[in-house]
């Protein structure tokens, strides 16, 4: 043994460049005698300690570090960094797993393609606050901006981020077609309370993309970019069966789209006058111009918003209690005095 | 007419670190310590009517007397600090430029008492201390690269060459 650690300290002495001495003193014992002594002394004489070169890189050994607190407090050192700070602090394999295993929570994330082309750039921001604060954060000086090479390593991590982050909102605009399928998928994956779509989204991608999202907002209409009728109509079934997550809908649709996403509800629209057959269908008048339609625990909201074109929000009730609450803060329009079959005249909108 | 005053001194609690110092603490300063707090209630020692001298010290084991000296010093500042609500903290996005200035100096010491901190600081489960503990950690490594992280805080990369070719990758968008 003695053997052992006295070839141990010669080598290190030789090493450090250090002389025997004929009395035997502190630094004949090995290292880790002397980390052991360390150990019970506090930082200051820890410090105080550290007298020469040996001594000092022993002591330097022997500090708390990083790596000696939990994964759970490391886990929470992650949460305060920023996604990109987060993915450069995997420096070894524990740190890795732990930043894999942890939940992390971001309030938005803007993913937009930026040109037109195959070889496109992509803008990529993750914040907090109004995503419209994205200007002032460095949109125009390209901060954020991804050449081809540097948006393919940020898609490589979107699987990533769809196992370990729950964002608030994310917004995705899409322009070049074909898509990049594996682009929508790990974005369906994501999981955020709120997904906002911008134009060029075609059918297929917009309902693979609200999976684990609570909110779809569509704002293709602002680039004349409308809904179907058929797409609206499977995303009414999607809230009205309670599939995935999806619990609110918001948009933008033409008129005549409208009205063929309302036939496939039953309620037809003859002129100004709405007709429905279907005896769990409810219509109310907002006081605000807007027109209800109730089916069952669903209620769609329809607003024009220009002659041509309307805003549909879809919402779906957990609890029957605040549809009835909700319901007692509308005027209703009762006409023909027969609310199963709901037959309503523009004209008696007005309060 | 002359009343005596009865002067209530504040209710004391000895606290005993790793390394047998014991330390006299107010009950309402080391209250913050949840870990601290449990043991009071649990061992009914806010009995008004034992002294500190007959008090039983609480043992804190993972504690240094240097650490504890901090931490205890912390709890003083942060003595009339409002409740948190910690439900409401962990919805939203957290943040790193919110610690006080009294903390950023008080926490800007050697990396090694810093993460001796957060030990104690988890350990006796204070919320704020550990808080602002990791956001000053947090702040070391923001802006600096994974190489640079590891020489800051003596990391070794113990990654696989293909486990590193697939970080690197995965971290290109992220060089500025």
């Amino acid at each position: 043994m003695s053997r052992s650690y006295g070839s141990l300290i010669v080598k290190e002495k030789k090493e450090l460049g250090e002389e025997f001495s004929s009395q035997p003193s502190l630094l004949d014992l090995p290292s880790e005698i002397i980390s052991k002594i360390f150990s019970y002394l506090d930082i200051r004489s820890r410090l105080k300690f550290g007298v020469n070169r040996r001594l000092h890189q022993i002591e330097k050994n022997a500090r708390t570090s990083l790596l000696h607190i939990s994964d759970e407090t490391i886990a929470k050192i992650f949460s305060y960094l920023d996604v990109r700070n987060r993915l450069k602090f995997r420096v070894n394999r524990r740190l890795n797993t732990i930043e894999k295993d942890s939940k992390f929570y971001i309030e938005f994330m803007i993913i937009e393609q930026v040109s037109n082309t195959l070889e496109t750039e992509w803008f990529v921001y993750f914040g907090r606050g109004n995503p419209m604060w994205r200007v002032a954060h460095g949109y125009n000086n390209g901060s954020g901006l991804l050449n081809k090479r540097k948006s393919d390593s940020f898609f490589l991590c979107l699987p990533r981020l769809a196992t370990n982050t729950r964002f608030r909102r994310i917004s995705v605009e899409l322009h070049v077609i074909p898509f990049d399928h594996s682009l929508v998928q790990n974005i369906s994956n994501i999981d955020a309370d709120t997904l906002t779509l911008d134009q060029g989204n075609n059918y297929v991608d917009v309902l693979s993309l609200v999976r684990n999202k609570k909110n779809l907002v569509y704002e293709g209409w602002i680039m004349n970019k409308h809904a179907s009728a058929n797409l609206v109509h499977e995303l009414y079934k999607m809230v009205l069966n309670n599939m995935e997550a999806l619990e609110n809908v918001k948009i933008g649709m033409h008129t005549n789209e409208r009205t063929k996403f309302l036939n496939f509800l039953g309620i037809t629209i003859d002129g100004e006058e709405y007709r429905s057959s279907s005896n769990t269908v409810e219509m109310f008048h907002c006081n605000y111009g807007g027109i209800y339609i109730l089916d069952k625990n669903v209620r769609i909201c329809i607003q024009e918003i220009l002659s041509d074109l309307i805003s549909i929000k879809i919402d779906r009730y957990e609890d029957s209690d605040d549809m009835n609450k909700w319901k007692e803060t509308l005027e209703k329009i009762v006409v023909e005095g027969n609310y199963e079959n709901v037959s309503m005249h523009s004209s008696n909108f007005v309060r | 007419f002359l009343f005596p005053i009865k002067m209530t001194s504040p209710r004391m609690i000895k606290l005993t670190s790793n390394d047998d110092k014991t330390f006299e603490v107010e009950r309402d300063v080391i209250k913050q310590s949840v870990t601290v707090n449990t043991l009071i209630t649990d061992l009914n020692m806010d009995d008004e009517d034992v002294s500190v001298e007959n008090q039983m010290a609480i043992p804190l084991p993972n504690v240094d007397a240097a650490t504890l000296e901090m931490v205890i010093t912390w709890c003083k500042q942060h003595r009339e600090d409002p409740p948190r609500n910690e439900e409401e903290e962990e919805k939203k996005e957290k943040r790193t430029d919110d610690i006080p200035e009294w903390d950023k100096t008080f926490l800007d010491v050697e990396q090694s008492v810093l993460f001796a901190l957060i030990l104690a600081a988890n350990y006796m489960d204070i919320k704020g201390l550990l808080d602002n503990c990791c956001k000053t950690v947090a702040n070391m490594i923001k802006g600096k690269t994974p190489d640079e992280i590891r020489k800051h805080f003596n990391i070794k990369n113990d990654f696989t060459p293909e486990e590193e070719e697939q970080i690197r990758k995965e971290n290109a968008w992220c060089e500025d």
